[in-house]
């Protein structure tokens, strides 16, 4: 018996003619929008707040060394150079700290019986804590 | 080394990174504006006022290794985003660049204790 089987299948060469599409992303797409310019501040920010870190270390380094040296450091604060870091690094700080702020309920869910602690004290607490280190360095050093 | 085979050091490196974080938004900001502005300008006393206050006690060999350690990790945070962020702006640096910026954030922090205990 023989009919009209299944056509054999037939090969042919594996040319892919397929097209995908890729978006190129220009370098500079973190200034295409208002939350990609957020997030770009952000991460900016830690670089800022690290070069202050520099400046810390070197400022307890100098501690060490004596009243001389500490006055030459607290001096060098004064410095254009150095006041235009420390006020950008106020911004930055600020900006690190309050963008964190505003993630942490996303984070820590606390359940009082069957309802969770509102966002806005989760958020709160953390201001709290900040202002309260604050409070803390304000009497530690004999206030202004 | 088997068991070391697929393993991962991101828990270590996050969790240093997480700690740093955490360090950095509660203190930072006071400490940009205490140190940065308001002492230099004449605030708590000045450079006097604030050398009485913290000479002998930030001075301990101890409270300065805990500073240093404290300070280290927001500068390890700093140093991680800071290489992350390099692949945002589609930099896709090699290894000793990696190595380079978390030795930074390594050596800074120990440099310094070096000559704290040096001074």
């Amino acid at each position: 018996m023989t009919g009209p089987g299944p056509k054999p299948i037939e090969v042919v060469p594996s040319v892919s003619h397929r097209r995908p599409f890729r978006p190129t992303i220009k370098r500079t797409w973190f200034l295409a929008r208002p939350a990609y310019r957020a997030y770009a501040l952000r991460e900016f920010s830690s670089v800022i707040v690290g070069l202050f870190v520099f400046d810390l270390i070197a400022g307890l380094v100098c501690l060490h060394r004596g009243q001389d040296s500490w006055r030459w450091w607290v001096d060098l604060q004064t410095n254009p150079i150095n006041l235009t870091l420390t006020v950008l690094a106020v911004v930055m700080s600020l900006v690190h700290s309050t963008t964190w702020f505003k993630a942490t309920p996303k984070i820590i869910r606390i359940r009082r019986g069957v309802h969770y602690v509102a966002d806005g004290w989760v958020v709160a607490q953390h201001y709290l804590l900040l202002a309260l280190f604050g409070v803390v360095v304000y009497f530690w050093l004999g206030g202004l | 080394m088997r068991q070391w085979e697929g393993r991962t050091n991101e828990p270590l490196m996050w969790t240093l990174f997480g700690a740093g974080g955490m360090l950095a938004v509660f203190t930072m900001p006071v400490l940009v504006v205490v140190f940065g502005l308001l002492v230099p300008f004449g605030g708590f006393g000045g450079a006097e006022g604030t050398y009485e206050r913290m000479h002998g006690l930030l001075t301990h060999p101890i409270v300065a290794l805990l500073l240093c350690l404290a300070l280290g990790l927001v500068l390890w945070h700093c140093c991680h985003r800071t290489f992350h962020a390099l692949h945002d702006l589609k930099l896709h640096p090699p290894e000793i660049v990696r190595s380079m910026i978390y030795g930074v954030a390594l050596l800074s922090p120990a440099i310094g204790y070096a000559l704290c205990l040096a001074a």
